[in-house]
């Protein structure tokens, strides 16, 4: 793989891991990625959305949520959802991460708010996430 | 005297078994595949410990090649664990078939499907035997055989009470603390539930909790689903090793058996070497098809020169929805480690009673499972959904529904050849009648009704294809009518005179309590049969 290449998955596993756990991934983790696309042959988009959609993920790292909450119901089957499906599996079978997959549960208070946090942000983020989806759709 | 057994699967060794008891000789001809030498091993240690300090988990969480990242729909195909994954024969091992919708799960490994089976074993009911040519009280004998022999767990409890309990039944396995929860709640409704036909107890399982010199007792590790550490999930595999100890017991891995032909009071078997493609033929002077679903209907039809549907025979399999539920009681409240992951409860609803419209369910929760498979099933942001299931995870169960199936007119198998006369083509139709799947649906929806009662609240049903139930049975049905390519109450297959059938194949019906238990019991009744056969 080339230096470039190499430098634009650690960014790319950097701000997805950011995005789904909320901490820096580890040296390991961009390594298990880089070989986890080669051999789901993930590692090169497809069609022209899916590198728009890829790359304005990586450019804005603030839109990753917002593009992934409109994907969910609008392309599901993206290359941008397909990647952070498989880092979802990679992180969860990282001993570092473990402990926030295999905690024990927050009291109810805790989920009922949490619940309700995560529902409005969701909302929220398919309002801006879905033009922002259709824009990259249809720019040529 | 000397029996050749085709298949290493759960009925051919209790067969095996049963004939070298009684003095004979038993050569076992199979497929047999196995993982590959590289396939690594399972650590014996705890989901937690190993999920928060093994590096290489990844192996047997995901596959070295990854293959435990699913990207296709999970209505569809099979999702087997890494570890496990050679035991169903991939597209390119297996005979090509054109099965429409209807999902054919075959192995060609050695122990069959049952190594990888969830080890729920229980008895079929008095009204259950409606098809058979034999009752409960024909069978009670061999359960108790095949129990002694795998080990079967569980309790005597209102469920137990519904069902003939073997004498040799292990004390049950502990239940994970939301099972536990639930258990108690039915029972505080007790006589509420029974008369809506529900009947909740602990799962019986082929999982020992007592240890022996050949098994060992349950670690309560967690990780019965993934693989396996050491002995107390049944599998094949165990009675195998204790078969080739035995000096009157030979297993021939690595040969397809094609067809049979019988020769002057015997039987020659026509084999084909995996490996090399090359032919020969084996005798003996009985012949035991233990191939399974379709194997044994498969090298039957064969041998009689039937191709074609006009000589198609039966197929049945459990229709089958799973159903993930929040058990609201659960939600918040922390959960022991130190549980077994198979089934924790088994569910028996009837609605009538007219035991084909019972259906059997299975309860399980979601603790060692991974989360982000939850994740592609929901229309959910991944952070949002990695948020949710972590808070909800501990609530979650998912109810297995199961419900009886019989032969009909729709449902068949056979096996037909190309134009060309060379390659041979497995084929099913398989049309389910829409009253019954209508009726069908109406109990799953009682049922359910009922476990919302007990605070089980259903997320979702899913309705998986025909056949991915993995239980199929009735190719080759035990029955009272002399007909060709079925068999005699003892187990001997018309209009052959030494030739006996010990799998599935020979179930009449497809009750709604999974099947294995009962083709075992079958196994062994039909060796004996066999066995005073040969010795007059
Ligand atoms: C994931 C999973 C979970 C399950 N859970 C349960 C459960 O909880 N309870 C339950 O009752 N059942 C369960 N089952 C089903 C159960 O495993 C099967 O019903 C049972 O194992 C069938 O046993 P069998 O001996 O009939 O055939 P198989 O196990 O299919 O064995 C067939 C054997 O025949 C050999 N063979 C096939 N063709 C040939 C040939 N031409 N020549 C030579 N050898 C041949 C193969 O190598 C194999 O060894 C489950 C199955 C799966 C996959």
């Amino acid at each position: 793989m080339a230096d470039s290449d190499v430098a634009r998955l650690g960014r790319e596993v950097s701000s997805f891991t950011r995005y789904l756990v909320g901490r820096p991934p580890t040296q390991r983790l961009v390594l298990r990625y880089a070989e986890a696309l080669a051999t789901l042959g993930l590692a090169h988009p497809a069609t022209a959305f899916d590198g728009r959609l890829l790359r304005t993920a990586l450019v804005h790292p603030f839109a990753t949520e917002m593009l992934d909450t409109a994907c969910a119901l609008l392309a599901k089957d993206s290359l941008l959802r397909r990647r952070l499906f498989v880092l979802a599996g990679l992180l969860e079978t990282e001993p570092t991460f473990a402990e926030l997959f295999v905690g024990q549960p927050p009291g109810r208070i805790r989920i009922a708010v949490g619940l309700l946090g995560a529902g409005t942000r969701a909302g929220l983020s398919f309002i801006l996430g879905a033009p922002m989806l259709l824009a990259l759709r249809w720019t040529s | 005297m000397n029996v050749l057994v085709v298949g290493s699967g759960a009925g051919a060794v209790q067969a095996s078994l049963e004939l070298l008891e009684r003095g004979l000789r038993v050569r076992m001809v199979d497929m047999g595949t196995r993982a590959s030498p590289a396939t690594p091993g399972l650590p014996a240690r705890g989901f937690h410990e190993l999920r928060t300090s093994d590096p290489e988990q990844q192996d047997y969480f995901l596959g070295r090649e990854l293959e435990g990242i699913p990207f296709d729909d999970i209505r569809t195909g099979n999702k087997l664990p890494p570890l496990k994954k050679h035991v169903i024969a991939s597209d390119a091992e297996r005979p090509p078939s054109e099965t429409g919708d209807f999902v054919l799960n075959q192995s060609l490994s050695r122990g069959g499907l049952a190594m990888s089976w969830g080890a729920g074993a229980m008895p079929l009911r008095e009204n259950d035997f409606g098809a058979f040519p034999y009752g409960l009280a024909d069978l009670a004998p061999y359960y108790e055989k095949v129990c002694r022999t795998i080990g079967v767990s569980g309790d005597k409890d209102d469920l137990a009470e519904r069902l003939q309990a073997p004498e040799a039944l292990q004390s049950p396995l502990e239940l994970d603390t939301p099972s536990a929860r639930l258990l108690a709640a039915y029972r505080r409704a007790g006589r509420r539930m029974r008369d809506r036909g529900l009947t909740m107890g602990r799962a019986w399982l082929a999982v020992t909790t007592e240890e022996s010199p050949n098994r060992d007792a349950c670690a309560y590790n967690d990780m019965e689903f993934w693989g396996d550490a050491d002995t107390a999930v049944y599998r094949p595999e165990w009675t195998l090793r204790e078969l080739e100890k035995n000096e009157a017991f030979e297993y021939l891995g690595g040969l397809e058996a094609l067809s049979f032909e019988e020769v002057g009071g015997r039987v020659r078997l026509d084999v084909c070497e995996t490996a090399t493609g090359e032919r020969s033929s084996l005798e003996a002077d009985a012949l035991v098809l233990s191939a399974s679903i379709p194997g044994s209907a498969r090298i039957a039809l064969r041998s009689l020169g039937r191709f074609g549907a006009e000589h198609s025979v039966p197929i049945c399999t459990n229709a089958y929805s799973y159903v993930p539920c929040l058990y609201l009681p659960m939600l918040g409240r922390p959960v022991r480690d130190r549980r077994c992951s198979l089934a924790q409860l088994s569910l028996l609803f009837e609605p009538d009673a007219d035991p084909s419209h019972a259906i059997f369910s299975s309860v399980f929760t979601y603790r060692s499972m991974l989360t982000f498979k939850l994740l592609k099933e929901a229309p959910l942001p991944y952070r949002f959904g990695l948020d949710v299931f972590r808070m909800l995870l501990p609530a979650m169960m998912i109810v297995t529904v199961f419900h009886a199936d019989e032969p009909g007119a729709g449902k068949r198998y056979w096996i037909e050849k190309d134009d060309g006369g060379g390659v041979e083509r497995d084929h099913i139709r398989y049309e389910e009648d829409a009253a019954i799947t209508l009726r069908r649906d109406r109990t799953e929806k009682s049922l359910f009704a009922s476990l919302r009662k007990l605070g089980l609240l259903p997320i979702k049903r899913i309705r998986r294809a025909p056949g991915s139930a993995i239980h199929y049975a009735g190719s080759l049905p035990l029955s009272a009518r002399d007909t060709e390519l079925t068999c005699t109450g003892e187990g001997r297959l018309r209009p052959f005179s030494r030739v006996w059938v010990a799998d599935a194949s020979a179930l009449p019906m497809m009750p709604a309590v999974p099947p294995t238990f009962t083709l075992m019991a079958n196994a062994r009744r039909a060796a004996h049969h066999l066995a005073d056969e040969l010795a007059r």
